[in-house]
């Protein structure tokens, strides 16, 4: 498993683990619970446990490029990490703690390059198995 | 496919099923009792369905270790498993009550006993898989 996938599954790992945590709080007591934490709690299990994790596995298991960089142009899959996690941190505690729109904004901006980051890499992987290995 | 990989998946399938039964029959019920039976809808589909599906897959699919700290998380995914569907049982029953207004002091309690059961499955799913992800 390569190391970007290491650490987005990881990641995932954790988004989970933060999201049941924070919906369990918001069932055991969801007086307690602005609207802002239950779209907290949504951000972290679609985009930060399901998404992320999807975007792993998938960095790890489509078809590898015979030439050149195995899994598509390293340098900008590097990015897809940092960008995505620092998205999800500006967007839950926006949601959460109910920080001004920008804050919001500058998260979506951040999720959306490290997905635009993904597609790049991943696109000219999507292909039938072995195209690009036997000169076809 | 392992055991736990089987049950995870199978069991996914029932809630699947219940979620979109729960989806369909929906539009036969009062409009208070819809409203009461959505969050349960929402989380048959999401934590019951696609989360076991994934721990199920993960389980299966995930580079496996030799070593014997590796193999002694078995019993933590196996604990992992009961609790999360012994959770998300509780939360199916008692959970559209508490929407209803019958937010009886047993209710609230078998509904912070879910909460508790969902988080701690969340959390020993990730302890288990953790040490299987991993460079190669």
């Amino acid at each position: 498993m390569p190391a970007i996938s290491v650490r987005l599954i990881r990641s995932a790992l954790l988004c989970l683990v933060a999201g049941a945590g924070l919906g369990a709080l918001l069932l055991a007591a969801p007086q307690s619970g602005t609207h802002g934490w239950w779209r907290a709690h949504a951000e972290l299990m679609l985009l930060g446990w399901t998404g992320q994790l999807a975007l792993g596995v998938a960095y790890w298991i489509l078809p590898k490029h015979a030439t050149g960089h195995a899994r598509g142009a390293e340098s900008l899959a590097r990015g897809i990490h940092p960008l995505l996690n620092a998205g999800l941190l500006l967007g839950v505690s926006a949601w959460g703690l109910g920080l001004p729109g920008w804050v919001l904004a500058a998260s979506r901006l951040l999720e959306s390059a490290a997905i635009g980051s993904f597609v790049l890499v991943a696109w000219p992987r999507v292909k039938p198995f072995g195209i690009g290995r036997q000169g076809r | 496919m392992p055991l736990l990989s089987r049950c995870f998946i199978r069991s996914g399938f029932l809630c699947l099923l219940l979620g979109l039964g729960l989806a369909l029959a929906s539009p036969l019920f009062a409009p208070a009792w819809s409203a009461a039976l959505w969050p349960v809808q929402l989380h048959l589909l999401t934590v019951g369905w696609l989360t076991q599906l994934i721990f199920g897959v993960a389980w299966w699919l995930f580079p496996r270790g030799t070593g014997r700290a590796i193999a002694g998380r078995s019993a933590a995914g196996w604990a992992s498993f009961g609790m999360l569907v012994t959770g998300l049982g509780l939360r199916a029953g008692f959970e559209p009550m508490r929407w209803q207004g019958h937010g009886s002091p047993m209710v609230s309690g078998l509904l912070t006993l879910s909460a508790g059961l969902q988080f701690v499955a969340a959390v020993a799913f990730a302890w288990a898989i953790w040490p299987r992800i991993r460079e190669r």
